[in-house]
This record gives C-alpha cells, structure tokens and sequence, in this order.
C-alpha cells in the first residue's frame, strides 16, 4: 500500500515538446434537433454521444434553485436557460417553444443567445483538449432557399479551435455514403433527412457527383401540422418521437390520431419533393454525367426514423414514375442517428493516415 | 394602550426583522437541509479540481532550437497549462450537461483501408 502512494507521488505528467501530444480525433454532426459525436476507443468501437440542440430560457423568478438542482442549465444575470434533453422536456410541460441556436440547418440568424449557448452545448459535448482535430458536418447549399454556409462553417470552426481541436468541415450527406457504402465501393444516392434540411449526395467511388440540400425536412412537418391544426411544433415533434407509425396513423387519443393524419401526408410531401428535386438536379447535368446502371439509396437522419418510414420512401419512389436513376436497394442506415458522425470520423481517420503516409 | 398595527403600516425594521425568521425556519426544513449538503459537496469537488490544476507537476522538455528554449516561460513552467476557452461566454455559468452516450460495433479503420484502395485505383 505504502509503495503504491509512493509511486502515485512520485508518478509526473510528462510534456515533452520533442514528441507530439496524443491527439483526439471527433466526428462531429452539427445537426439542428442533435448535436452528435463519433469517437474511435482503445478497443476499437465507436462511441457515440449525442445532445439535444436546444434551449429553453426562462426568467429567473420562474424556478427556485432547488427545482434547477437536477436540470441542466445555463444561468446568465437575468435569465436561465435550461439546455439540452431539459429544455425539450420543460417546453413540452409549460406548453412552450424551445429555441434553437440552428434553423434550417443552419446557425440561427433570429436568436441572439443562440451561438454562445451552442458554444456551451459543444463545450458539453466534446470536452476541452490540447491537441485535438474535428471533422464536422456542414449541409450542402440548399437549392430552395437563398442561403450561405460560409458563416455557419466559420462560426462552428471558431467554437471547436476555442476548444482546442483543429478543425475542418465535410458534406454531411457524402458522410452518409462513407459509412454505409462499403460494399457498393462507396457508390450510391444518400439522404439524410435531419430537422432543418434534406441533405443529398450521389457518389461514384467516393466521388460526390451532386450535392445539395431542400429547407423542408423534419421542422417543416412539425410546423404545418402545427399549423394545420393549431397547436405548438414541439407538441408534433413529441408525438412524432413517440411511437408514430407512418403506416397506420390510427393509434391514440383523437387529437393525436389528427395529429398523426397530417404527419403522414407531410412526411409524403417531404419525401415527394426530394425526389423532385434529385430528378432536377440530374436533368440539369444530365449531359455531363455517366452513372452506373444501378446504385443503392441510403436513408438516414433522425426524421428517418419513424416507424413505416422505409415503406413510406419505396411507395413515393414508385409512384414517382419519372425518377431517372435505376434503383437496385432502398436501405436505412445501420443507425440512422449516428451514420453522418461516424462518415466524419472516418474522413478523419482517412486524412490522419494519409498525413502520416507523407512523412 | 398597544394595538397590533396593520402589516402594511409595519416599519421596515420590524418587516425585515420578520422576514429573517422566515429565511430561518426555510432553513431549517429537510428539503432545504438538502439542497445545503448537495452545495457543500458540488463546491468541495471544485475546491479539489482546482487544487488538483495547482498541484500537477509538469517536466518540461523543450525541444532544442525552438522558440520556447529562449523565452521566459521555461523557467516558471513547472505546473499544468490550464485551460480557458476565450468564448463570450464568461457571463454564463453551466450546470452539467446531458449527454448520452453509447458504443457501436463498427470496423472504422477496415472502412479507412477500403476507401484507401478506392483511392488508389
């Protein structure tokens, strides 16, 4: 015992200057609803953490310090800002909307908290490091909406180099075709079907042919049902969350099978305008373009995942008689929350070995 | 003769005299009793973090011909660098955060070869 406290005491952290530093390598998806990380352990998994994006503020004289004792928060000199999982909890019991540091899948321009409260959510997420680089996600430029990434880009870039991560972007939906496309040598048409946007990319051997992305995902279901039948969108995206199956919307009380109706026919609507627009994009290029006679489509993103959804695409896709691609598969993702985290951490890993390769 | 005053018409003495013990009956409750301990022990876990920081002995080992072999700082650096991310944030004060986590199965570094090859050819 006694040689054991001497070791611990004489045991020293070591900075030696000559070496470099053990360094992290994260992927991380910047979603609009999660924030979600991908990291390789010491035996070779993956580890996946995820936060909720969002926040919740509210005024002080609303919550006592031991109502806050369990609750994850953020306090400023006038208000709390309950984050996270909380936040989401909390709207859906007072009956309010939560705020998000994004919109559309992109950094928020209507919420002034919004970046130093992402910040904060990161901070929770990644950790402070010494040497650590990221591989984030950053969407494709949407060809529905006047947008501009660069901003969204440069602010997530600033956030992890205060952390202490080196850092660079990749296409979210390529990522998709990393980790889900070995076995069609990295050739295929993806979809990752997040809050604020649709992200596509189709790729010939890791090669993005198009990318791009519509602003109608799973936020633009949750505010036309809302809006549809007068109730708040994070009261859809609970029940959304909960239990729905896009082929038999009859279950529950009968505000939540109304509910449920109209989430199936926007969820139509969203995957019919995809595919609308996939047809677009290759006709505009279709004289440039030799694709393979065949290729698989990869769904992914959280929005992917109400129950029926698989179904649901293949009925759109096959009503939609002039989609120009032959199609040989329709697939999820093995798991469709983490796929994009776990394409960056592979990008990530790629480029550190190419990188040693060259010394 | 004394009447009891009206509670509005009370001076700010006697209000504030009341008030006080109110705050220590509160205090005095098991809920609170609590919320006291769990304080005492989140600020002891800080105390030590920080004392942990402060206490961490470093080597330093330049690399010779680099920058640092000249400057100052070899001297005083026997401790930790201590980290602090310059965000505008510094008005904000977090409370933990919920994060879940999970591990995959996932043969990452097979995936790296296999895009490698595709590279190659």
């Amino acid at each position: 015992m006694t040689e054991e406290k001497e070791t611990k005491k004489t045991k020293k952290e070591i900075v030696d200057t000559t070496k470099p530093e053990k360094s992290r390598l994260v992927g991380v998806d910047c979603g609009t609803m999660n924030i979600v990380l991908a990291e390789q352990n010491e035996s070779e998994e993956v580890e996946i953490s995820t936060i909720r994006n969002m926040y919740l503020p509210l005024d002080k004289s609303q919550m006592t310090m031991a109502e806050l004792s369990n609750i994850d928060y953020v306090e400023s000199e006038e208000s709390i800002f309950i984050i996270g999982e909380d936040a989401y909890k909390f709207a859906n019991m007072f009956g309010q909307t939560v705020k998000r540091p994004m919109s559309k899948g992109l950094i928020s321009p209507n919420e002034i908290d919004g970046i130093d409260v992402l910040t904060l959510i990161i901070g929770q997420l990644l950790k402070k490091t010494y040497a650590g680089h990221v591989v984030y996600s950053v969407p494709a430029p949407s060809i529905d909406l006047q947008n501009n990434i660069l901003y969204h880009e440069g602010v997530f870039k600033r956030i992890f180099q205060e952390l202490g991560y080196t850092a660079e972007s990749f296409n979210e939906a390529m990522s998709i075709i990393y980790s889900q496309c070995q076995d069609t040598k990295f050739t295929g048409l993806s979809f990752s079907f997040g809050a604020g946007m649709v992200n596509v990319a189709l790729a010939f051997k890791s090669v993005p042919i198009i990318t791009f992305s519509v602003a109608r995902s799973g936020d633009w279901i949750d505010e036309n049902v809302a809006m549809s039948l007068g109730t708040v969108p994070n009261r859809v995206t609970a029940i959304k969350e909960k239990n729905t199956d896009l082929s038999n919307y009859k279950v529950g009380s009968k505000k939540e099978r109304r509910i449920r109706e109209a989430i199936v026919y926007y969820y139509r609507e969203v995957i019919r305008y995809s595919l609308e627009k996939v047809t677009d994009k290759l006709e505009d290029a279709a004289g440039d373009l030799e694709l393979p006679d065949s290729m698989p489509v990869v769904v992914s993103g959280g929005t992917s995942l109400a129950k029926g959804f698989l179904p649901l695409f293949k009925e759109v896709l096959d009503d939609y008689s002039e989609f120009p691609l032959n199609i040989d598969q329709i697939r999820h993702a093995s798991d469709p929350l983490s796929a994009v985290a776990e394409g960056l951490l592979i990008r990530g890993l790629m480029r550190k070995r190419s990188s040693e390769a060259e010394k | 003769m004394w009447r009891r005053r009206d509670k509005n018409k009370m001076g700010l003495r006697t209000q504030q005299r009341e008030l006080l013990e109110k705050i220590e009956e509160k205090k005095q409750e098991p809920l609170v009793q609590r919320l006291f301990k769990t304080l005492d022990k989140k600020l002891d876990d800080l105390k030590k973090e920080i004392q942990g920081i402060k206490d961490r002995d470093v080597i330093v080992n330049i690399a010779p011909g680099s920058d640092l072999q000249n400057s100052k700082t070899e001297q005083k650096t026997n401790k930790g660098p201590v980290f602090i991310p310059s965000v505008d944030t510094e008005d904000l004060k977090v409370n933990a955060g919920n994060v879940s986590k999970r591990k995959r199965k996932v043969d990452v570094s097979k995936t790296v070869d296999q895009l490698k090859d595709i590279d190659n050819t």
